[in-house]
């Protein structure tokens, strides 16, 4: 397995240094527990400036560089800043997020924060931390397998006129005339969204208004 | 400490409906009805600010505003044409980190309405900033406002410049801020102090937090029928 460590700084200003408490320094004690411990690792500086990223990268000390990686990742003050001013952030997170909408993809990102932040940032996997954000609910994150609505819940709203509906990556979202549109805040493998399901067949709906009731939550 | 503006110093009227907001022994009804006048009053200032007499204007809220404080300033703003925008949000903080907050559009309803000279974005108070920003964002990817006004009876005492630093420049020029009192306090329980008196959704009848968007406002359900 490679263990890969990760040292984010913001600075402006930045150089490996030699000294005690100097990146070089830390990259070198990184490395020698590392190769003490005989594992497989891989170092890694992030910057927010692409110019520094350059400059670091260029002048990685021969003692770490075949370890050592310097990647360069915009910093902004917010996370909703994050989103507007970085496309490659946003179009990663598109890749994840179930619908397209600025609000649900700053919801997903804001999940894994919050994911991360309860985690006290570490002894946690990519994979647990996904888990945790799919299994909460309200993160928008995509569903790993196709999902499908209950065949008779689909025929009664098949029936309601001027009612639409599409499952979007495991989400129930729905337009009604031009005027209102909606997703289900859970996936609809959720025991919160079987409820509706339940509520729908048991009520079973005419018109968008009755409708309107159950699935507002 | 509350800090009224220049407007609400000189009427005793809207000092009065502010202490009613803020105030626990306010019934639903008189607090609902404090919003509406409320409303009122902000729509005189707008109305005042600003010509839109020739103007298309958008006037938007979350479920919860529309009905009273929302429909105060619809029912008097003078406009060539106002179209509605009402927004549900769910409100959560994940992972109960009480510093992260989110508050996605679970449902919407719009009226059609291309390019408003302006947009009215109305909230029963402005603390953190999410649920306006929020639905700001989705109004200004989809209907590209010429200017914004951002009213509410009551803002937290930095509202404005959190609300504008998580905009870019060419975007926040566009707003203006129509307000009757800055509070700077808050309580154990994370609401403004003096505000509006807790919990809105509470306060006015609708529910709580998990179960206010239950509620379809007489507003929506009045102006859908009629389209």
């Amino acid at each position: 397995m490679l263990h890969s460590y990760y040292q984010l700084k913001t600075n402006a200003i930045l150089s490996w240094g030699n000294t005690l408490g100097s990146l070089f320094f830390n990259f070198k004690m990184q490395k020698k527990q590392e190769e003490y411990a005989k594992k497989k690792f891989q170092l890694n500086l992030v910057v927010s400036n692409r110019q520094l990223c350059k400059s670091l990268e260029t002048a990685i000390p021969k003692e770490i560089k075949k370890n050592t990686f310097v990647h360069y990742f915009p910093y902004f003050s917010s996370i909703t800043q994050q989103i507007a001013q970085d496309s490659l952030f946003r179009q990663e997170l598109h890749e994840i997020c179930a619908v397209t909408d600025t609000d649900k993809i700053e919801a997903l990102a804001k999940c894994f924060l919050g994911a991360w932040v309860a985690c006290a940032q570490q002894y946690i996997n990519i994979s647990t931390l996904i888990n945790d954000v799919r299994n909460m609910g309200y993160s928008y994150i995509k569903s790993a397998v196709p999902l499908y609505l209950n065949p008779l819940v689909h025929k009664i709203l098949s029936a309601i006129p001027n009612f639409t509906y599409e499952i979007k990556n495991g989400y129930f979202t729905w337009e009604y005339r031009k005027s209102d549109s909606g997703i289900f805040r859970n996936m609809i493998d959720s025991r919160d969204f079987r409820n509706i399901e339940q509520d729908i067949m048991a009520q079973s709906p005419s018109t968008f208004e009755d409708l309107e009731k159950i699935i507002s939550l | 400490m509350r800090e009224l503006s220049p407007f609400a110093r000189n009427s005793a009227t809207v000092q009065y409906l502010l202490d009613q907001l803020s105030s626990s022994a306010t019934s639903p009804g008189d607090y609902r009805s404090a919003f509406y006048n409320l409303g009122t009053i902000l729509s005189r200032a707008i109305n005042e600010a600003f010509d839109l007499s020739t103007s298309r204007v958008t006037i938007a809220c979350s479920s919860e505003d529309a009905d009273w404080l929302t429909k105060g300033i619809l029912d008097n703003l003078t406009t060539a044409h106002t179209s509605l925008a009402v927004f549900w949000n769910l409100r959560a903080n994940p992972f109960n980190q009480k510093d992260i907050s989110i508050a996605p559009i679970t449902k919407s309803y719009i009226e059609k309405v291309v390019n408003p000279a302006y947009l009215i974005i109305t909230k029963s108070i402005i603390y953190t900033s999410c649920v306006v920003r929020t639905n700001l964002t989705y109004l200004i990817e989809h209907l590209n406002p010429e200017r914004i006004i951002i009213a509410s009876p009551v803002m937290f005492a930095n509202a404005e410049e959190t609300l504008k630093s998580e905009f870019s420049p060419e975007i926040s020029d566009k707003f203006n801020f129509l307000y009757f009192a800055t509070d700077n306090e808050i309580n154990a329980e994370g609401e403004v102090m003096p505000g509006i008196g807790g919990s809105v959704y509470e306060r006015l009848g609708i529910g709580n937090n998990e179960t206010k968007n239950k509620y379809i406002p007489d507003i929506v359900k009045a102006r859908r029928a009629a389209l």
